[in-house]
């Protein structure tokens, strides 16, 4: 095996511009891929976070009264699916909200009496609970006495999940599509590699060299290529994040809810060794032709 | 008819492209240690024959047994082993032009799956015995047509064949690098090995005495 790998180096060092332009496609693909990879780590990032702070309020009628604390938040404890129930005191929310309007502060000091209700912050256990189940909880929280409304974006939850649900079909297809179109690509430049050295295939034949001493350089070489190229794709991925993440950091306002992160060690692994099979496989679809008795 | 000492033996070997016959009927013998030319006229068939002694071609009908093997019956995975017993030399020579001389001969002792350790000794004496061992390290296209040819005779012999196969071997040389081709293809013929060359060169022909010749007219024995 050591000979053959040794072959494989020694040809590509002799053929290095078809090698270069292999790798270099492959490269490209992988970028494409990746960035979609990394957009969609990122999104799926943001969308766990968003799932696991994820609260449902509510709201309470004006015959409850503090005393009904415990109760109440063991019955919502009991129903399972949470993380915190933390009652909130309609003075509490008063204050809050005269914090959040800073502008029009001196509005409240015109009221009467406080007209918020009190109120219990639920947060909900995204390990338990997924996205489709919150509706449900929180028609079950609506149940409980004295809970006059709930509130969880209810409309804006509905339209999330159709976003979840195509971005997710939609990431499938178009990681599937790229791959596709890389493996094409790449397969159709190793055919114009072969075809540059049909004689050299040919003149080892006519020497007595079996198919395998024929052939496994060159599927080392499809792996190697394909190595290398996956390695150059996230490297210009990479070097493109950091330039743009740098400058993000520099222009968005603070209260951004989350940091871009690149690729993990598992999505680098997963992609280098895709990568390689993408070589491997663009080789094996351009031997066989050339393997004709 | 079963000889030990036959190398090459034809029965009745036709090979049609379409409908038309390249070579017919074809039926010769020759035995090891024999040098032979094949001569004829462009287009007579003396290609085809060779063609079809190394399994570049199948014959269409017919048997050609090779060093005891029966191509009809061999199969595609036994043909290396063929292939090795037999060196060929090619009129365009066919060498892979972006290895240099000692890796094109070399290919030979690594496709039969020689170490490292047995292949360079064995490469240089061959290179050294055709006078090229001073161009080891030069690709193909640097060396004149005499050199690329001794270099091709070399890859030829280096893993020590019993039949050398050459087709029109001196075409595309001058007198001078023709003669030294046909000298070394001599050499190694005193060593026991079975030529058989085909060639439209008279001249060359009747040089060798000792040599016998298989005329071809028209894809048949002439």
């Amino acid at each position: 095996m050591y000979q053959y790998f040794r072959r494989a180096v020694s040809d590509m060092l002799s053929n290095r511009f078809l090698n270069f332009v292999t790798i270099v496609t492959i490269a490209l693909s992988i970028l494409v891929v990746s960035t979609f990879v990394l957009f969609f780590e990122n999104v799926n990032r943001v969308i766990d976070s968003w799932h696991r702070g994820f609260r449902v309020v509510a709201y309470l009628d004006q015959g409850f009264v503090p005393s009904m604390v415990p109760e109440l938040m063991a019955r919502v404890q009991a129903m399972g699916n949470t993380t915190d129930v933390r009652f909130i005191p309609k003075e509490e929310a008063l204050k809050s909200l005269k914090d959040a309007m800073t502008t029009t502060s001196a509005f409240f000091d015109t009221l009467e009496e406080n007209p918020l209700p009190h109120a219990l912050e639920i947060t909900i256990n995204a390990e338990v609970l997924e996205w489709s189940g919150i509706a449900a909880f929180a028609g079950a929280v609506d149940g409980l006495p004295h809970v006059d409304s709930v509130e969880y974006g209810e409309r804006w939850l509905g339209r999330f999940l159709t976003f979840l649900t195509v971005f997710k079909i939609i990431g499938f297809a178009m990681g599937s599509l790229f791959f596709m179109i890389a493996l094409f690509i790449t397969a159709n430049t190793v055919r114009l590699v072969l075809y540059s050295r049909r004689t050299e295939v040919e003149i080892m034949r006519l020497v007595g060299a079996t198919d395998r001493f024929i052939v496994t350089p060159f599927y080392i070489q499809g792996l190697i290529q394909g190595v290398l190229g996956g390695l150059a794709g996230l490297l210009i991925l990479s070097a493109v994040f950091f330039v743009i993440s740098s400058n993000l950091g520099r222009s968005v306002a603070p209260e951004m809810m989350f940091s871009l992160q690149f690729l993990s060690v598992k999505y680098w692994l997963i992609i280098i060794a895709s990568s390689a099979f993408l070589g491997w496989l663009g080789c094996c679809l351009s031997l066989k032709q050339f393997l004709k008795y | 008819m079963d000889n030990k000492d036959s190398m090459i033996r034809m029965f009745n070997v036709s090979k049609r492209y379409g409908k038309k016959y390249a070579v017919k009927g074809i039926s010769l013998e020759i035995t090891a240690g024999e040098f032979v030319f094949l001569t004829g006229p462009s287009g007579a068939g003396k290609s085809t024959i060779m063609k079809m002694i190394y399994l570049a071609e199948r014959a269409s009908d017919g048997q050609i047994i090779v060093d005891g093997m029966n191509l009809d019956r061999i199969s595609h995975a036994r043909a290396p082993l063929l292939r090795r017993r037999i060196g060929v030399i090619f009129q365009d020579f066919k060498l892979i032009p972006n290895r240099t001389v000692f890796a094109n001969v070399a290919l030979v002792l690594e496709a039969a799956g020689e170490r490292p350790g047995v292949i360079k000794p064995r490469v240089m004496e061959v290179l050294k015995t055709m006078g090229i061992d001073g161009k080891a390290n030069a690709l193909p296209p640097s060396l004149s047509g005499g050199e690329q040819q001794r270099a091709a005779v070399a890859r030829a012999v280096v893993g020590n064949p019993g039949i050398i196969l050459a087709d029109e071997p001196t075409a595309s040389l001058d007198n001078r690098s023709a003669q030294a081709v046909l000298d070394s293809l001599v050499q190694f013929h005193a060593m026991g090995t079975t030529i058989l060359i085909a060639s439209h060169n008279i001249q060359m022909v009747s040089s060798l005495s000792r040599a016998r010749s298989i005329s071809l007219v028209d894809g048949s024995l002439g």
